[in-house]
Parts: C-alpha cells; structure tokens; sequence
C-alpha cells in the first residue's frame, strides 16, 4: 500500500523527471526499511512534487518536441508531438465539447425531454411502479418497486411501519406483499408472538394506546378499542377470520390463504391500495 | 565556449555535498546519498527527491555525467560521475570557503576579549 502511493506520487512528477529518475527513486524506497525512514521520503517526495512543478518551469515542457532524422538533409525531418500533459488545444477542445453537450441535454430536459437525446435520458411514459387499469384507475404490480413519487408513498411507509404484521411480512420493506412473502406469512407472525401463547394479540400487532400511568382508561373502552384496532386494518381484519381480536394459532397457520384473499386484482401480490385503510387510498380510487 | 566557474558559485548545501562525494568516485543515487550522511556524520541527510533535482541541474549545467556500467551490475542504478568542469567548480567552491574560513578566523581573534 505504501509503496503504491509512493509510486504513485512519483508518477506526478513532470514528464522528464519522472523517466530519468523514477526508477532510481524506487529502487531507494525499497532500500529503505522502517516507518519514520519511509515516513521522511513520503515528506520529501511530496516536497519534491512541488519543487518540480513550482520551481521548475523550464523543466516541465523540454520534452514537447523531439526532432527525428535532423541529421539527413535528404530525410524530412520529423517532429514528435509526444507529451505527459495534454496540449493546450485538446484541453480548449475538450472544454467546449463538454459545455455544447452540458447545453443540449439542459435544453432538451428542460424541453420535457421530447426529442431523441432528452428520451435517451429522460424517461416520460407512465410511472415504472403502476400503469392504468381497465377503469382508469391504478394498478399496481408486483413485480416493480413501490417508489417515493407514488402519491401513496408517504402513508404507506407510516402504515406499514405502524401496523406490525406488515412491517414483518414485508421482508424487503418495499411497501409491496411479495408471493414469497405472502406464502412465508406463518413462518413471519409467529416471529410477533412475544409473549409465546401460540396467537397473536393485538398489542402484538401494533395496537398502542400510550403509556402514561396517571391516565385511568374504562377497561371496557380499551377492548373496545382492541377490536376496532383490528378490524378497521385490512390486513389484520383478514388474518382474523373469527373477528375475536386476536389471531390464532389457526388463524396464523392459515394466514397465507387469508392474505391471498386481499388480492383485488390478481396479480398475487398485495399492494398498499390493497392493504391501507379505505380513507387512505380514496385518493387514488 | 569555456564556462566561467564563477558563475555557478557559491554552492548550495545539496549541491556542495554531492560534488564533494563525487570527487572520490563515480557513485549511484543511493550511494551518494549514503555517502553524504556518512561524511556529514549523520548532520546532512538528503532524500532522493533533492538529489535528483541537484543531479538534474548539475547534468544539464555540465558539471556531472552519467555514466554506463558493466552489464553485469544492476541495470536499475545509474552512476554519475564528476567532470572535469565540476571538478573546478569544486575546487573554486573549496578555496571560496578556505577564504572564508580563513576571513572569520581572523575577525575571531581579533575580537579577543584582553585580558585585564
């Protein structure tokens, strides 16, 4: 590693400093062992950088010109246009190339990307995660990402990270209930089970509703609050066949088929206009 | 055209020790660099980014050459050897610093505090 910056730092050296004598300097950084040895020729290539570079302009472009043949009046003589640094007028070239090209593919974006270059980089058919369905409205598919465009995006990714169930059925965490995912669903709530009774409690799910000990609530209200937890959530309404509050044992083993139940539109997998609540998704219904 | 030895003194340090090392033998880089510690009893060191620069300069002006060696020592080293310009610029060198030495050990005599 240290010889390779050392090397490298050589290698900036100008043109014909660097073919005289990089060689040489290398072969005395090999000579040299031991940390502050190689520390203080780290110091003094660096210094030398420098030197070569800010000190020593007639150095620098001696090598520009190379004439060949110069000795035969007979041969044309010929000059080698060879260098280390780039010429001036390639560097000039080069600079208003990229300005021309920075210019036309500003204008085409800024266009709306009509035209053959800004399609190139500027995609404008429909959203990549939805395309219009049958009834103008949304469809998702499972195949693509839910993206941070999707007018959805904000309240799906707050619901999914409330509702529990959903945060650990979707193991990828992109807002979308995969085949995999869907048929994986036993094996995934069992992972909420906390307190190891087999089922699923609505606390288990997600349900919260504070924990500040002055404030006394009617024991009746909270269950009441439980169920509605539970049916008001899609998904969890689903998984809770018998609509008891909780989900079972049962309930959990057959998750999958229950989950399955949620696909409106057949595509296998489960989308958040599929999984949010109905006040969420009328927006886009 | 002959070169006026004047014109390239005084010597810088670098240069000083690296003409001097030269004087008793052809050395490569490294060589002069331990050559230079040596003599100097480790006062002077210098790095090969130094050396090289001084070798650069003095090649150029014509004081030092490179050079070829039997084929069977390390292609890798090149060694550099005093010519006979820098070989005067070095004894110009020696006797400006014998003047001094000289000038300065007589200012320090005469300084002298006398004794009451």
């Amino acid at each position: 590693m240290g010889r390779l910056l050392y090397v490298w730092l050589v290698d900036l050296h100008p043109y014909r400093f660097r073919e005289r004598f990089a060689e040489e300097m290398l072969g005395i950084y090999d000579e040299h062992t031991g940390s502050r040895r190689r520390a203080a020729l780290f110091i003094d290539v660096l210094v030398s950088l420098f030197r070569q570079w800010v000190l020593r302009p007639a150095y620098r472009e001696t090598a520009l010109s190379v004439p060949l043949a110069a000795n035969s009046s007979e041969t044309p003589l010929f000059h080698m246009l060879d260098s280390s640094l780039p010429r001036r007028s390639s560097l000039v070239n080069g600079a208003v190339l990229s300005l021309v090209f920075l210019s036309a593919l500003t204008f085409s974006i800024g266009r709306g990307g009509r035209g053959s270059l800004g399609r190139a980089f500027v995609h404008t058919g429909p959203a990549p995660a939805q395309s219009l369905g049958a009834n103008g409205a949304a469809v998702w598919h499972g195949d693509l990402k839910h993206t941070a465009e999707d007018p959805l995006y904000p309240f799906a990714n707050a619901y999914f990270r409330m509702i529990r169930v959903l945060d650990v059925l979707d193991a990828d965490h992109d807002h979308i209930i995969s085949p995999w995912e869907v048929s994986t669903a036993p094996a995934a709530l069992r992972r909420l089970d906390g307190s190891h009774d087999g089922k699923l409690s609505p606390e288990e799910c997600g349900f919260y509703l504070g924990a500040n000990p002055k404030i006394n609530l009617d024991p009746r209200r909270v269950q009441r609050e439980r169920l509605r937890f539970m049916q008001l959530n899609p998904v969890l309404a689903a998984l809770d066949a018998d609509h008891d509050g909780e989900i079972s044992a049962d309930e959990i083993e057959n998750s999958s088929a229950e989950l399955r139940m949620l696909d409106q539109n057949h595509d296998a997998s489960l989308t958040p206009d599929e999984l949010l609540p109905g006040p969420l998704t009328i927006q886009r219904r | 055209m002959k070169k006026d030895v004047g014109e390239f003194l005084p010597l810088a340090p670098p240069t000083l020790h690296i003409l001097l090392v030269l004087a008793g033998k052809d050395l490569h880089g490294y060589g002069i660099m331990q050559e230079v510690a040596r003599e100097s009893e480790g006062q002077y060191k210098l790095g090969p980014g130094t050396l090289y620069d001084n070798l650069q300069r003095l090649m150029d002006q014509g004081l030092v050459q490179e050079v070829r060696r039997a084929a069977n020592e390390e292609s890798r080293r090149r060694y550099y050897r005093l010519n006979s310009l820098g070989r005067s610029v070095l004894a110009a060198e020696i006797a400006r610093l014998e003047g001094v030495v000289r000038a300065g050990r007589l200012r320090l005599q005469a300084a002298k505090p006398r004794r009451a």
